[in-house]
């Protein structure tokens, strides 16, 4: 189990990227929603071992990671947001490199391990290519299984699917899917429809804090009954909140978080993930549901 | 241990990294390069010449691959953005630190190594024998040498680039390391270049233990007594201090984790947002935003202000040290001039291409490093504007780095509380600039050509590397024009200022400037904008209208470039060393067996000289007699070119020419009558010659205005076949494929039958040159006149003399003065004083060896001051030529305790004596006869008039300089009058005349002087070093037969030698120091 205790990290000119947080997570898909800025990919990069917090511990299995960062990263699978690769030398040498680096013997079970992974993540037929050649999708799956080598029990995706197209994106949400079985998968993303496929578990974060936190589908459950979709604005008398404004073909649409109907016109409908991220976005508390 | 290395997985990163490859190659290509073009002097063994090239892989070969390879190893993540992937992985600092560690010195040591076979292979085709002795030595130096530098390297780069985490700094360290450790061997005397001289004694007994290298250990001679006598001790207690700082630097990489937690908490972070340029960058127009912005990338990278502290360091202290340097125990009253030439015309251009081979990267690659690249591609900036931005931040930048080289030298000079000129900074600045504009241009040029950044930094590099090595010559490319934006611009001197080379600066310029214009324009045409693929086809392209003008600026710069070629092709510089030595070859082949065909002397020469100085031209017309002084009647002569060709008209009398060979210069004419035992003919020669200034000034041929020099004794026709024209060299003899030649050495000369004669001639010259000059040439002045507005001088010989003519037009009035009854002729651009250096050397040394050995053989001896171009002394018959920079504006050093201008001035004068009254006719007698004997005088000289403590300064001088040009003072060695190595024939020399003088006195030696002088009056024939020894003999006690024997005749060691003939050389009485 990974156990987070008020984590914080202020950078200089007093942007508080972690504050306080609190998070306990157990082995499956864990998600971690926010937007930028708030302080998702601080908590990755804590969580990896390659930056410390002002404040606070992380225990893996109860080892504390601050403590004993090599503990946790020998168990650590870790995909960043953003990275580069080696110029010149091919994807299955790249890999096999790395995962020498990983600690894993430099034998022909290493080499069977990079092969499925190429396979895995459907890079055989360019695995002699070098990854600085691959277009953004490969890279992205190069990177994915670099963090896969050594069968890792925490695997930390800083949004794993950028740039993926949507086949090779469903790929990925099967096979993290599996993964996830017997292993921490920390996905970081503000695609909230990824979260929501994924996820059994997800936290909001909001400026530094976990804003939210529960199984996907309670934390939806709770908006049930209120929110509200209509093609006008309410008057700000009614006391809605607005969610979101979106034009779907061609017409705009508004969903509101309200106890009561807004307006005449609105209809009730059924909540989505997305309705609860705009709900902590805004700083409104469910209860007012 | 090697295990948890995991080399192997290093392996696979490294192996297919092309920089790696490309860094071994270039180690092996520079290494067989080096050992080819061998820097150790003539005659060393091949075991002396290993060791002097293996001093070029630490010196100029690691700090390369250090810059190469660093990055590679250490900043692999940050490079390519992994940093955070791999810091992820489970791995300590101690562990990766160990890894990163033992592949860059196993990398290093291996280039090393390659580098080392590289050299093997070249120098042991000259040897194969050798091969074993050879290896073994290599495998010494990879242990003492090679392999900690390459720790050291190693872990400098490691700390580095875990303190920073910037390859930039890598760069730096290694251009920083590279030109400082040349500094530092030039004021040590290390001899890694010419020009090394030990400037500060303190700081080359610093270096023979804390050398990084141990070079200066290696080829130094070691301090006869106090701490440091050992070698071995000292290389050893040198390689643990610096495993110490090795040590100290892993330490500090290990420790820094911690270091930076603790930084990071104590707030210690850098600030991003830190602006160098201020708000004014803010109030510009949009072109000077954008230099400003590009400079202000450059300047927030942290190798600026290294860069900037280094280039203050490396200049300030190297001006400061040898501002007032002339050359060892001499020194001059330092002006701006002098200060600016330390550093102006060989440190600061090259310094000053890196840092712009640098900023280029920094300037032109910045959208690319900030990743910004793709977003101002899609703009609508325009790529002219792009470039032209990017050329004047590398402007600036120079200028930057140029006016800081001038703060540097004024500081040093303020310092050193020399007078400071400013027009003198303006002028040597200014004429610096263009060149260093010209590499701003050219790197923005190949930065817009070249897509990628790595090929682009490689060609920016090769370009630096061709323009400031002599690479290019090394692979044969002998053609002035391979090197890129080189210019024949040298130091100015105070006697004719930049003279000698200024006339080829502009040429020079204006091709490099066509070529440069071109390549900017043709980059901004087809500039690919900082991303991986083309931007333009070339159809369209071709149709820009900016095309024309590359075109146009290209067709310039080839009709430059030919003028060039042309003008070096007419005055047969373009000549490859190679074909020289061929033609060299042939002759031997073609002409040799004129050897044992008998062949006229010349007996008197008709010389009409015009000098036209400001024309940088002269006319040469020659009337020789030749002489049939042989028994045979002579049918056919071969009249061949002398040392330095020309193209002209050569007319024999009488006879007709058979044949004509033109690329050996050979010319065989028949006497339609055949030449009779005592008949004479003429022979007449007519040759302009004319210098365009495109190469800086050498002796003995040079047209200035300010100084003409005329060699006639290096081009006058060559008559029948001529032994010194052939190769010497058994190496080259042998790959000509030549047989050995067969030299006698002179102490197994026999007696010889050769006639003293046919060195002399009777000379006569009418000789005219501009009407603010003055001409000189041999003989007497008979008249002088003035007309047609030019000044006519007369001189004839007064009987037959040495026949090597020369003549000379200066601009300064000459000076006279007496020697008793000889009149002293000064020509020199100040006036001397009575008791200036020169002349009281000339008259003592007139009057001593006049009155002991014999009377001297003309009326005039003159002393022609002559410019800073590749002499310090040398003398002809009735003329001393000296540097006017050593014998005019140098004075002695406070501890010097004598004066080499005095010494020189003497030994120079002793030359009339020494060389030309004995010691010419046998080719093999050009040693002992003539250096060693002159030196003798030196000595005796230098104590009757400096008195006992300075002669005995001049000993102990040349002891110093002995045991720095002899590795191993133990080795055997010729005996003195066979040597032909100059530590030999000088220093040695002068050691073993202290000993004799010491042992048996002055007065045997002058008596064996004076019997082989009339030896050689009385017969006619030419004396020889054996006839010297006997005479010696003769004249000395018996007793000392033996001292005299072992001085001059045994192969033992000097030390040895001298301890066997009684001459301590502990004992202060013979060595005082």
């Amino acid at each position: 189990m990974l156990a987070i205790r008020n984590l914080s990290k202020t950078y200089r000119g007093a942007v508080r990227a972690l504050d306080g947080l609190e998070l306990d997570i157990t082995a499956g898909m864990f998600g971690l929603l926010g937007p930028n800025g708030a302080g998702k990919s601080t908590l990755m990069r804590t969580l990896a071992g390659l930056q410390l917090p002002d404040q606070g511990s992380i225990h893996f299995d109860g080892v504390s990671v601050l403590d004993d960062p090599f503990a946790l990263r020998k168990r650590l699978g870790y995909l960043p947001q953003s990275f580069g690769a080696y110029p010149y030398i091919g994807c299955r040498a790249l890999l096999r490199h790395m995962a020498v680096l990983k600690g894993l013997p430099d034998s022909i079970e290493t080499q069977s391990e990079v092969d499925r992974l190429l396979e895995l993540t459907n890079l055989t037929h360019h695995a002699r290519r070098p990854v600085s050649t691959f277009s953004g999708g490969m890279r992205q799956r190069f990177g994915i299984a670099q963090a896969l080598l050594g069968d890792p029990a925490l695997l930390i995706l800083d949004e794993p699917t950028a740039g993926l197209d949507p086949e090779e994106r469903l790929r990925l949400y099967n096979l993290l899917s599996q993964l996830s079985d017997d292993r921490i998968v920390l996905l970081s993303t503000h695609i909230v429809d990824d979260a929501e496929q994924l996820c059994p578990e997800v936290a909001i974060i909001v400026g530094g804090r976990i804003s939210a936190r529960g199984g996907t589908e309670l934390l939806v459950k709770e908006l049930d009954g209120c929110v509200w979709q209509g093609s006008a604005e309410p008057s700000a008398q009614s006391g809605a909140v607005l969610l979101n404004s979106a034009y779907r073909q061609g017409v705009q649409i508004y969903r509101y978080f309200s106890r009561t109907c807004p307006a005449a016109g609105f209809e009730a409908v059924r909540p989505n993930l997305e309705d609860r991220y705009f709900l902590e976005m805004r700083g409104c508390e469910v209860g007012a549901c | 241990m090697l295990g948890r290395l995991k080399l192997g997985n290093e392996w696979r990163f490294l192996s297919r990294q092309p920089l790696v490859w490309l860094a071994l190659a270039g180690a092996v290509i520079m290494s067989a390069v080096m050992a080819g073009g061998s820097p150790a002097p003539s005659g060393s063994t091949p075991a002396e010449a290993l060791l002097r090239v293996n001093l070029f892989i630490p010196a100029f070969i690691l700090p390369f691959l250090a810059a190469a390879l660093g990055p590679t190893v250490f900043l692999r993540e940050v490079e390519h953005d992994m940093s955070e992937i791999v810091g992820s992985y489970p791995m300590t600092v101690t562990h990766w630190l160990g890894v990163r560690l033992g592949s860059c010195l196993i990398v290093l040591v291996a280039a090393c190594a390659l580098a080392q076979l590289a050299m093997l292979a070249t120098l042991a085709s000259a040897d194969p024998a050798a091969v074993p002795a050879l290896t073994l030595q290599s495998l010494g130096w990879l242990l003492v040498i090679h392999a900690p530098a390459c720790l050291i390297w190693s872990c400098l780069l490691a700390r580095l680039s875990c303190a920073t985490g910037h390859p930039g700094i890598l760069y730096f360290a290694a251009g920083f390391g590279w030109v400082a450790y040349i500094a530092l061997a030039m004021l040590t005397g290390t001899p890694l270049i010419g020009g090394s001289y030990v400037a500060w004694e303190p700081l080359r007994q610093a270096l023979i233990i804390f050398d990084p290298y141990a070079i200066t250990a290696l080829v130094n001679p070691m301090p006869e007594n106090g701490l440091l006598q050992s070698r071995a001790a000292n290389i050893a207690l040198g390689r643990i201090a610096w495993l110490a700082v090795c040590l100290w630097m892993l330490r500090g990489i290990i420790d820094l984790p911690a270091r930076s937690r603790r930084e990071e908490k104590a707030g210690k972070i850098e600030n991003p947002d830190r602006s160098l340029l201020p708000d004014v960058v803010s109030r510009l127009p949009g072109w000077a935003r954008h230099v400003g912005l590009h400079l202000r990338h450059v300047m927030r990278d942290r190798a600026f202000p290294l860069m900037v502290g280094g280039w203050l360091l490396l200049l300030g202290p190297e001006v400061y040290s040898g501002l007032s340097y002339a050359e060892p125990l001499a020194q001059v009253d330092p002006d701006s001039r002098d200060a600016l030439n330390r550093v102006m015309w060989d440190i600061v251009p090259i310094a000053a291409a890196l840092v712009l081979l640098y900023a280029a990267d920094r300037v032109c690659r910045m959208y690319g490093a900030v990743r910004m690249h793709e977003l101002v591609a899609a703009t609508p900036y325009r790529s002219w504007l792009m470039v032209g931005v990017q050329i004047l931040a590398l402007w600036t930048v120079a200028v930057f780095f140029l006016a800081l080289a001038g703060l540097a030298v004024v500081a040093a000079q303020l310092a050193a509380g020399s007078p400071i000129e400013l027009w003198e900074y303006m002028l040597q600045l200014g004429l610096a600039l263009p060149q260093l504009l010209l590499f701003g241009m050219l790197f923005a040029a190949v930065h817009a050509l070249i897509r990628l950044r790595f090929a682009a930094n490689l060609v920016n590099l090769l370009l630096v590397i061709l323009g400031f090595t002599s690479l290019a010559p090394s692979l044969g490319f002998h053609h002035p024009l391979w090197r890129p934006l080189a210019s024949p611009l040298a130091a100015p001197d105070h006697y004719w200022g930049f003279e000698s080379s200024i006339a080829g600066y502009a040429p020079f310029l204006v091709f490099w400037s066509a070529v440069c214009l071109a390549l900017v324009l043709l980059g901004m045409v087809l500039n690919h904008r900082g991303m991986a693929f083309r931007q333009m086809y070339w159809r369209s392209a071709l149709r820009h209208p900016a095309i024309a003008l590359v075109l146009t600026l290209a067709v310039g710069s080839a009709i430059q470039g030919r003028l060039i070629h042309v003008a070096f092709a007419d005055e047969g510089l373009l000549v490859s060393p190679d074909e020289r030595i061929a033609q060299r070859a042939d002759y031997e082949r073609n002409y040799g067996q004129w050897d044992a065909v008998a062949q006229p002397d010349v007996a008197a020469v008709r010389f009409q000289i015009d000098f036209h100085p400001s024309l940088r031209s002269a006319q040469l017309r020659a009337s020789m007699t030749l002489v049939n002084r042989t028994k045979v009647p002579i049918e056919q002569v071969l009249v061949g070119r002398n040392q330095i060709p020309w193209d002209g008209d050569v007319r024999m009398g009488d006879a007709a020419l058979v044949q004509a060979d033109a690329r050996l210069g050979q010319d065989i004419f028949r006497f339609q009558r055949a030449m009779q035992p005592g008949e004479t003919r003429e022979l007449s020669m007519a040759a302009l010659f004319r210098q365009s200034g495109l190469v800086t000034a050498s002796m003995p041929l040079v047209l200035r205005p300010t100084f003409s020099s005329l060699p006639a004794h290096a081009l006058l026709p060559v008559i029948g076949f001529e032994r010194e024209f052939t190769l010497r060299d058994p190496d080259l003899r042998r790959a000509q494929g030549l047989p050995e030649r067969q030299l006698t050495p002179p102490s197994q000369l026999p007696p010889q039958s050769a006639r003293l004669s046919a060195d002399l001639a009777n000379i006569e010259t009418l000789i005219t040159t501009e009407k603010s000059d003055h001409a000189i040439a041999p003989g007497e002045l008979v008249s002088s006149w003035q007309a047609n507005g030019r000044n006519h001088f007369l001189y004839r010989s007064e009987g037959a003399m040495r026949n090597l003519p020369a003549f000379y037009s200066v601009p300064w009035r000459p000076q006279t003065w007496k020697a008793g009854p000889i009149a002293l002729e000064v020509h020199a651009p100040q006036r001397l004083s009575a008791d200036d250096p020169n002349l009281r050397a000339m008259r003592d040394t007139l009057e001593w060896l006049g009155s002991e050995v014999a009377p001297y053989q003309s009326r005039t001896l003159r002393l022609i001051a002559v410019p800073e171009a590749g002499l310090s002394g040398y003398a002809l018959p009735q003329t001393v030529l000296l540097s006017h920079r050593l014998a005019i504006r140098a004075y002695p050093t406070a501890d010097a305790g004598f004066s080499q201008a005095y010494r020189r001035a003497a030994h120079e004068t002793a030359h009339q004596w020494f060389g030309h009254m004995i010691g010419h006719g046998i080719p093999e007698e050009h040693g002992f006869l003539v250096e060693s004997l002159t030196k003798y005088a030196e000595l005796v000289i230098v104590e009757r008039h400096e008195g006992g403590d300075a002669m005995q300064a001049l000993v102990a001088y040349e002891w110093d300089r002995y045991r720095g040009a002899r590795l191993d003072l133990a080795a055997p060695v010729a005996p003195l009058i066979d040597a032909e190595e100059s530590e030999d024939m000088y220093s040695r020399a002068t050691l073993v005349f202290a000993c004799l003088r010491q042992q048996i006195g002055d007065e045997p030696i002058l008596k064996a002087l004076r019997a082989i002088t009339s030896q050689g009056e009385t017969t006619g024939r030419p004396v020889r070093s054996v006839d010297f020894v006997d005479a010696l003999i003769e004249a000395a006690n018996p007793m000392a037969e033996g001292t005299i024997r072992a001085l001059l005749l045994d192969r033992a060691p000097l030390p040895v030698t001298l301890a066997k003939s009684g001459c301590n050389l502990n004992d202060p009485q013979f060595l005082a120091r």
